[in-house]
């Protein structure tokens, strides 16, 4: 039900239309730093990717610090301990030939700065893209292309599904995830909202898109469902929080074991 | 605090057996030879409920009934009555006793300055000896010089100027009191329940200004007849229509538009009054030659209506009305509209000169639905919560110094929590979650008894019953949200009852003639519950009624008072302090998802809260200059297992400080000039204390819930009445205001992103909403 979600903040934006905005200095504590990990394994070779870094305090750079000397374990279910290498880039570990099986569990285990994190994953079954199009929608601001991703939910099972959307080869920032629980073996056809709903995001004539379609665990669903309560910062939330993690040890983030296909198309 | 109550109801049932006996005691009912004095107590059409009679020279206080009629019995001789009601300016009137005579008063509002005169030698005896505390009551004519907020008058922002009642944000309709949520106020329209109180995500209150003729608020020492939510009851009367001449009032303003039409059916029998307001923001966006703004929908309209039959002396009918529904649409792809409807048919009969009766049978209802059309989905979701309620009200005058109410009050509970239906091909299933049925059944006792010459004691007692109905699927979760087990109940099958007993306690005691010391001790049940995850008041927010997880929300509280009246009652203080606990708040988990109604017990957490404050309000209440100065110090928690590690947290409406000045000068016959100054302390909020870099982006860290606050909020609104020529038939009025005079930037939300002109870098947003916001509108009446 993300499209109610969005009507809301359309309304709310149109009420803002009297508003106005400003800077402002805050002066906010700085919590204990701690470990952030976006690890990743996909059905793919080169789809082992994870990533260390930590908190740190709002008013820094926000560029990503790399956290070295970590050991970073991959586990199937069979046991095999596969363990990534940093990369020359701080805080990236990698593995180019280690990839995941649709329905295997997997299992993540990190060792630095003398703390372990461990998490535990099922990387779903494949549904297979069958389409990425642009459809005209025509919302408060007048006719705009979406992104629609087409796709058969298979009936009686619990799917979770994650898009990415990359407009001229950078990642849009829209952060979306759904379920099946409305559409359970249905052919969806769905909306991709852009993050932001501004000029810049509208989609034009030559605008190459690519997307991403991830089949998503329910606990990596979550996590990507619950980033809206605040993470991005924004929001009217009443409690803003942080995603929930299916990190165990006190980290931020997420252990996602996905399957993940792409299709592209030219805006015409 | 179990053993406590106990004795309190022993106290109480020991207090009402007391007046029993009294009652049938034959030396009161063969005194000597006495006369009776009997007659109504009204203001303008409408009758008074509650309003006292003090015969000073007999020592005695008499209650007019819900009819406004009162009877007292006295010796031959002089007699001083004192008239006095909530909100109303004390009549003083000497009164000879010879034989039986009947004797009608008729109350002003103690806003109407001009008749002040008259009465200026009234002593406010009754605000300082009903041992009511808590209480306010505003009518439509204080409200009138209070400056406009979007050219509109409304009650439930009026309000938000007393001391212990909190505005839910900036331009909102919704109200914190004493620490408890929006959710937690009754907000009845002529007794019946609204549960969406608000229009246009809550920058309008449903109740057209035109329609309504007063607002009572009772912060505590509720009176036993009402229950249901924790924190206040905001009693809405809406205007009877005038039983003598035809007229048609409205009012033309920036954003919305008003006519009222009433008049008598039967000459000074019987009577209507039909009311109705449309907003017309969309008017304007229509004018817009951009295409892509003009095809927007936004508006609401609302359409209240009464009609009122005195069928002899003995028996009145009325039936009254509410439809009111909002509209947003973005061209034609998404749809959402809500909105309450509410008919109620009320009876009030009088059985003996002792013993009267109000009852009410009423319907009302919220719903709300959601349209997308976007040509590959067409998709309908509705949700829907409904109350059939039979409401009994009994008015006993057991002694002249004893009045008891006693009765019932029932009401059958249907929420529909959503419903989604898809045309054509669609990406969506139809889906039904299970509907929930409730049955809510409250039988109340209270007697208002004169205890001696200076104390006066109110108690009553409240046993409510919820039963939660099959059919459907009901769980039960563990502490950390998983289904331990599910179990299905047939339709109409009891799950599960859940009985409270609410004692309320107050006593008053004069201290002399212009002063009195109070308390009170109330305790309040809630079974209809509101879960929101926005700052807003949204048609997203959901109810939820108890269930075998969810358990009845309890609060009890203690409050003291000091009342003075000062310079001849010129002025007035009040000062109140209040202790309250609250117990079973709801509160979502984090990442909470929460539109699954069948699993919604999964995704919540419970807790309990605690609020205690000191409110003062000093009143200015004669002369050209009229106003009020209203403070309030007030801390409010939570502590919910699961949010901030179990410790007690600021609750988001927690304010430590929070001021109201209010003042009216009338210039002279055709100008009003009014301000209102409002100060408090930002909102409890949640900021982030950290950042991190995931998915190629910056995300913000959060550490405790509430931990920061808001900057301080302060606002300057002028307001100007005109009143222009008056005609025979007709007179009108111009209404200017000036909303946030000095245009202080207050935050409506903030916001951290990262900066426009350099990404690596975050920047925190202020957003706010009016700055100088004017308006005008026209009011006319045709008699």
């Amino acid at each position: 039900m993300k499209n109610f979600k969005y009507i809301i903040a359309i309304f709310s934006m149109v009420l803002l239309l009297s508003s106005c905005e400003e800077v402002i200095e805050l002066n906010l504590d700085t919590a204990t730093e701690k470990y952030v990990i976006e690890a990743n394994l996909t059905d793919h070779a080169n789809g082992a990717r994870v990533l260390i870094s930590k908190t740190k305090s709002y008013d820094s750079s926000n560029d990503f610090v790399g956290i070295t000397g970590a050991v970073v374990e991959i586990e199937d279910q069979l046991g095999n301990v596969t363990r990534l290498t940093e990369s020359a880039k701080k805080g990236v570990y990698l593995h180019s030939t280690l990839k995941g099986t649709p329905t295997q569990t997997y299992k993540l285990k990190i060792t630095v700065g003398g703390q372990t994190f461990t998490s535990t994953c099922v990387m779903p079954a494949l549904v297979p893209l069958e389409d990425v199009y642009p459809y005209e929608l025509n919302l408060f601001d007048g006719p705009r292309l979406f992104t629609h991703v087409k796709y058969t939910d298979p009936i009686g099972v619990k799917n979770f599904y994650r898009f990415i959307e990359y407009k001229n080869d950078v990642y849009t920032k829209s952060i979306m995830a759904t379920n099946d629980e409305f559409t359970d073996g249905k052919t969806v056809n769905q909306t991709i909202f852009p993050y932001e709903f501004d000029d810049e995001s509208k989609l034009k004539k030559g605008d190459r898109i690519k997307l991403e379609f991830l089949t998503i665990d329910e606990p990596v669903y979550k996590y990507w469902f619950s980033v809206d309560n605040g993470a991005q910062g924004g929001g009217d939330s009443a409690a803003p929080a942080n995603p929930v993690s299916n990190i165990k040890g006190g980290a931020i983030g997420y252990f996602s074991a996905h399957t993940i296909q792409s299709k592209e198309y030219t805006v015409k | 605090m179990t053993s406590n109550l106990f004795k309190l109801l022993l106290f109480s049932f020991s207090l009402l057996s007391i007046n029993v006996l009294s009652f049938f005691n034959p030396q009161n009912a063969f005194a000597q030879q006495t006369f009776k004095i009997s007659g109504t107590v009204k203001s303008g059409d409408s009758e008074i409920e509650a309003a006292t009679i003090n015969i000073i020279e007999a020592k005695r206080n008499v209650m007019a009934d819900s009819l406004g009629n009162y009877e007292v019995e006295l010796k031959a001789g002089n007699y001083t009555f004192v008239i006095s009601a909530v909100g109303m300016t004390t009549l003083r009137k000497t009164v000879k006793v010879s034989k039986n005579a009947k004797l009608n008063f008729q109350l002003e509002d103690s806003a109407n300055n001009l008749d002040e005169i008259v009465i200026s030698t009234a002593r406010d005896d009754r605000s300082l000896a009903s041992p009511q505390m808590g209480a306010e009551r505003l009518s439509m004519k204080t409200i009138k010089n209070i400056p406009l907020i979007f050219g509109e008058r409304d009650v439930l922002k009026a309000i938000q100027l007393l001391p212990g009642i909190k505005s839910a944000g900036e331009g909102g309709a919704g109200i914190y009191v004493r620490g408890g949520s929006a959710d937690q106020n009754l907000v009845l329209m002529d007794d019946v329940p609204v549960y969406n109180p608000a229009h246009l995500l809550g920058f309008f209150s449903t109740f057209n200004p035109d329609a309504v003729d007063d607002i009572t608020v009772y912060k505590t020492g509720m009176p036993s007849q009402f229950g249901g939510r924790l924190s206040s009851v905001l009693d809405i009367k809406m205007r009877q229509g005038n039983t003598e001449n035809f007229s048609a009032s409205g009012g033309i303003g920036l954003i919305s538009s008003k006519l009222t039409l009433e008049g008598p059916i039967q000459k000074n029998k019987s009577s209507f009054i039909i009311s109705g307001r449309r907003t017309y923001v969309d008017a304007l966006l229509r004018l817009s030659p951009d295409s892509t703004i003009n095809q927007n929908t936004m508006y609401f309209y609302d359409v209240n209506g009464k009609a009122d039959f005195q069928l002899g002396d003995k028996n009145k009918l009325s039936f009254s009305g509410y439809l009111g529904s909002d509209k947003l649409g973005l061209a034609k792809t998404f749809g959402l509209s809500w909105g309450n409807g509410i008919a109620s048919a009320q009876w009030k009969h009088i059985f003996s000169e002792k013993l009267n009766s109000t009852t009410t049978a009423s319907y009302t209802s919220y719903q709300n639905k959601i349209e997308v059309n976007t040509g590959i989905d067409n998709v309908r979701i509705f949700s829907q919560l409904k109350d059939w309620g039979l409401k009994q009200n009994f008015f006993w005058q057991a002694s002249d110094k004893n009045l008891v109410k006693f009765g019932f009050n029932s009401i059958y509970h249907t929420v529909t929590p959503g419903e989604i239906t898809s045309e054509g091909v669609s990406s969506y299933n139809p889906v039904n979650y299970q509907e929930r049925f409730s049955l809510e059944n409250a039988v109340f006792a209270s007697s208002d008894w004169q205890a001696s010459e200076k104390l006066n004691i109110g108690f009553g007692l409240r046993l409510t019953g919820f039963s939660v109905l099959g059919g459907g699927d009901f769980l039960t979760v563990s502490p950390e949200g998983d289904i331990l087990n599910s179990t299905y109940y047939k339709k109409g099958e009891f799950v599960k009852t859940y009985l409270n007993l609410e004692p309320r306690l107050s006593l008053s005691y004069l201290l002399n003639q212009a002063s009195s010391l109070k308390a009170s001790y109330v305790r309040n049940a809630q079974n209809m519950h509101m879960i929101s995850n926005s700052t807003s008041s949204r048609p997203s927010d959901k109810w939820l009624p108890s269930s075998l997880m969810v358990k009845p929300e309890v609060s009890d509280q203690f409050a003291v008072g000091y009342y003075r009246n000062l310079f001849d009652n010129a002025f007035e203080l009040n000062v109140e302090s209040y202790y309250k606990t609250m117990d079973n708040q709801i509160d979502y988990r984090d990442g909470a998802e929460t539109f699954n109604s069948d699993n919604i017990e999964t995704q919540l957490l419970y807790g309990i809260g605690r609020a205690y404050g000191l409110e003062l309000l000093f009143k200015k209440k004669k002369g050209d200059f009229t106003g009020w100065l209203s403070y309030t110090l007030s801390k409010t928690e939570r502590q919910i297992d699961g949010i901030n590690g179990g410790n007690w947290y600021n609750a988001r409406q927690d304010r430590t400080h929070e001021i109201a000045l209010v003042g009216s000068y009338q210039l002279n016959k055709k100008w009003n000039l009014n301000a209102s100054w409002i100060y408090y302390t930002g909102d409890a909020i949640t900021f982030p204390t950290g950042k991190y870099n995931m998915d190629g982006q910056t995300f913000f860290y959060y550490t405790d819930r509430n931990q920061y606050r808001m900057p301080s909020y302060h606002r300057l609104d002028l307001g100007a009445n005109l009143q222009l020529r008056e005609r025979k038939n007709y007179s009108s009025e111009l209404s200017f205001s000036l909303y946030n005079a000095y245009g202080r930037k207050n935050a409506y939300s903030i916001n951290f992103r990262e900066a426009e002109n350099d990404p690596s870098k975050t920047e925190v947003v202020r957003t706010t909403l009016f700055q100088f916001l004017p308006s005008i509108s026209y009011n006319f009446k045709f008699k």
